[in-house]
């Protein structure tokens, strides 16, 4: 049995590639590419007490800069400013298999002399929620996590970020497939989740949108 | 201590002195470094060649060191209850037979086989770069505190290979000469070999599986610098909060601590930031300090585990081993590091990592009265 957990979800997002969906206030954004998407983020704070400044994504992947998006756009649907006491955990299956390949197929091309390094630092799967991090200053604990799908794991481990000293919010973040849930949890509840339940569906039943 | 009181059960170590626990200890104790040249890959191109490999790893190839790793360690884990939650400390750097796309590692197969091997029903993966380890304890502490688990393995493996080689000398942090944590004349880390494993439950579960506490995992504390993915926090702000939260949930004062080990990777930027961050905690008090980096190498996601179990055998003798290479102390470090063996006075030991991301993490072990 399931504990309830003492804590809510205040807003999120949903990234399925390009096209951003907010849970909270149910406004959608398709953009053609990351820059696209960068100018209706931009375009989108323009009612937002709190505007992030988003001059550049500091060489990150693409993934990176969903992150970085989705963040901007989890605390605009929640209509929150961010604050530096801020948890991050990033939840999935897919580790950073990928960005191994991307480094390691560059630097063999290029002689196995010396590689890249902003492909190196994309190697860790901690470097897409970091890169939220410096964007909005979140200064709270951060990991990636991987527990083959079991759901439980991810909430228990919110529940325990609002244990630790400090930790006023938690940014849950889930990536599977190209898609990017980004949701936001203060203290409150008690909020019972069913087992099997994924960020998506837990923001579709909260939110009520279908 | 109270029935859920996190303690440590059990511990091993294969670095690059060896396996064993002791191999690694007594290494420590004699001020041995133990890197060699690395011809595991074509190492002309780089800075160095050195690194601390462990000694009888490769003997079937590069790529299969992460399984004769885990081998290696399943004899501690199996030391526990099948239903005792595997935590996995990795950079997820499913990076053996990268070369290979039919045998390539993802992130799930890396778990699925360390739970095969060690024999375990659940697990997890906590990857915070090169804080993985303490940020799995930290983790793992609160699910124990509060009840969520009463037991669990925590195991940690890297080993030294081409992919993370090159990126480290990529971002040219590798040490042209030798790895030297807190001496002014550092010139960067070493990268190493480890395997290592710690054994956690709560008392209570000890006290039923008659399992011997030999040391409390008293706290723990997490912060991110949020500042820029591989410099840290120039004057280590975040790091002090996370020191301070792991204090404040111990209830103890930077007095009561009686030893630091630190990151200490032997870059300039990593050892400046922890030093800062150690002095704005204690102040003008000179905590006894050292990094087991200039000794068995930096071993990323293991670092912390290899940090832990040193911490357990200090607490354990009561002594703190010399800082290995340590000739000129950085002016600031002088206060606190030493080529000398020293008497730890006091039964707490503090362990930190700091990792890309601006990742840190803290944990205090505690000796059991």
């Amino acid at each position: 049995m399931n504990r309830p957990h003492p804590w809510h979800i205040i807003g999120g997002v949903t990234a399925d590639g390009l096209s951003f969906r907010t849970w909270r206030r149910g406004l959608a954004y398709a953009a053609e590419d990351t820059q696209d998407a960068k100018a209706k983020v931009s375009e989108a704070q323009d009612d937002f007490p709190h505007v992030y400044g988003l001059d550049n994504f500091r060489r990150g992947d693409a993934k990176v800069r969903t992150y970085i998006l989705a963040a901007i756009l989890a605390h605009r649907d929640a209509e929150v400013d961010s604050v530096r006491e801020t948890a991050i955990i990033d939840f999935g299956r897919q580790g950073c298999h990928e960005q191994n390949l991307n480094y390691f197929n560059d630097y063999r091309e290029h002689g196995r002399h010396l590689g890249r390094g902003h492909l190196f630092v994309g190697t860790l799967p901690t470097t897409p929620p970091c890169e939220a991090a410096i964007s909005l200053k979140l200064t709270g604990p951060c990991f990636y996590m991987n527990s083959l799908g079991r759901w439980p794991v991810l909430w228990n481990e919110v529940s325990c970020f609002f244990e630790m000293p400090g930790v006023r919010r938690v940014m849950i973040c889930h990536y599977e497939s190209d898609k990017l849930t980004v949701l936001l949890a203060e203290p409150g509840g008690p909020l019972d989740i069913p087992d099997g339940t994924d960020p998506e569906s837990l923001a579709r039943r909260i939110f009520n949108a279908d | 201590m109270d029935d859920r009181t996190p303690v440590i059960v059990d511990c091993d170590l294969y670095t690059a002195f060896g396996p064993g626990v002791e191999a690694c200890w007594n290494g420590l104790l004699q001020n041995h470094a133990a890197f060699s040249d690395c011809s595991r890959f074509h190492n002309e191109k780089f800075s160095t060649a050195l690194a601390a490999m462990a000694p009888g790893a490769d003997v079937n190839g590069t790529q299969e060191i992460p399984g004769f790793f885990l081998e290696y360690l399943a004899a501690t884990a199996k030391k526990m209850p099948r239903d005792a939650e595997l935590f996995l400390a990795s950079t997820v750097g499913e990076i053996e037979y990268i070369d290979n796309p039919e045998r390539r590692c993802t992130c799930d197969m890396l778990l699925e086989r360390a739970l095969k091997v060690c024999d375990k029903e659940n697990g997890r993966i906590v990857s915070a770069a090169c804080a993985s380890s303490n940020s799995a304890f930290v983790s793992l502490f609160r699910h124990i505190r509060s009840g969520r688990l009463d037991s669990a393995v925590v195991i940690g493996t890297d080993y030294v290979s081409e992919f993370i080689f090159s990126g480290f000398a990529t971002l040219r942090a590798l040490a042209r000469t030798i790895a030297r944590p807190y001496d002014r004349n550092r010139d960067g880390l070493l990268l190493g070999d480890a395997a290592s494993i710690v054994n956690i439950c709560s008392a209570k579960k000890a006290a039923e599986l008659g399992l011997k506490p030999r040391a409390i995992l008293a706290s723990g504390g997490m912060s991110c610098d949020a500042v820029h993915i591989t410099a840290p926090m120039p004057h280590g702000e975040a790091l002090s909060e996370a020191i301070v939260h792991a204090l404040n949930e111990a209830g103890l004062t930077p007095d009561d601590i009686g030893a630091v080990i630190g990151h200490g990777t032997g870059t300039r930027y990593n050892d400046d930031m922890e030093l800062q961050a150690i002095r704005r905690v204690f102040g003008e008090r000179s905590v006894p300090m050292l990094s087991v980096k200039g000794a068995c190498g930096h071993t990323l996601a293991g670092a912390g585990l290899v940090e832990a179990v040193v911490g357990v055998r200090m607490l354990e003798t009561g002594l703190i081993p010399p800082q290995t290479s340590l000739v000129t102390p950085e002016p600031e470090a002088a206060r606190y590091v030493s080529a000398e063996i020293r008497k730890l006075e006091k039964p707490r030991v503090l362990c930190m990592n700091s990792g890309f991301g601006g990742l840190n993490a803290v944990i205090i072990l505690e000796a059991v009265s």
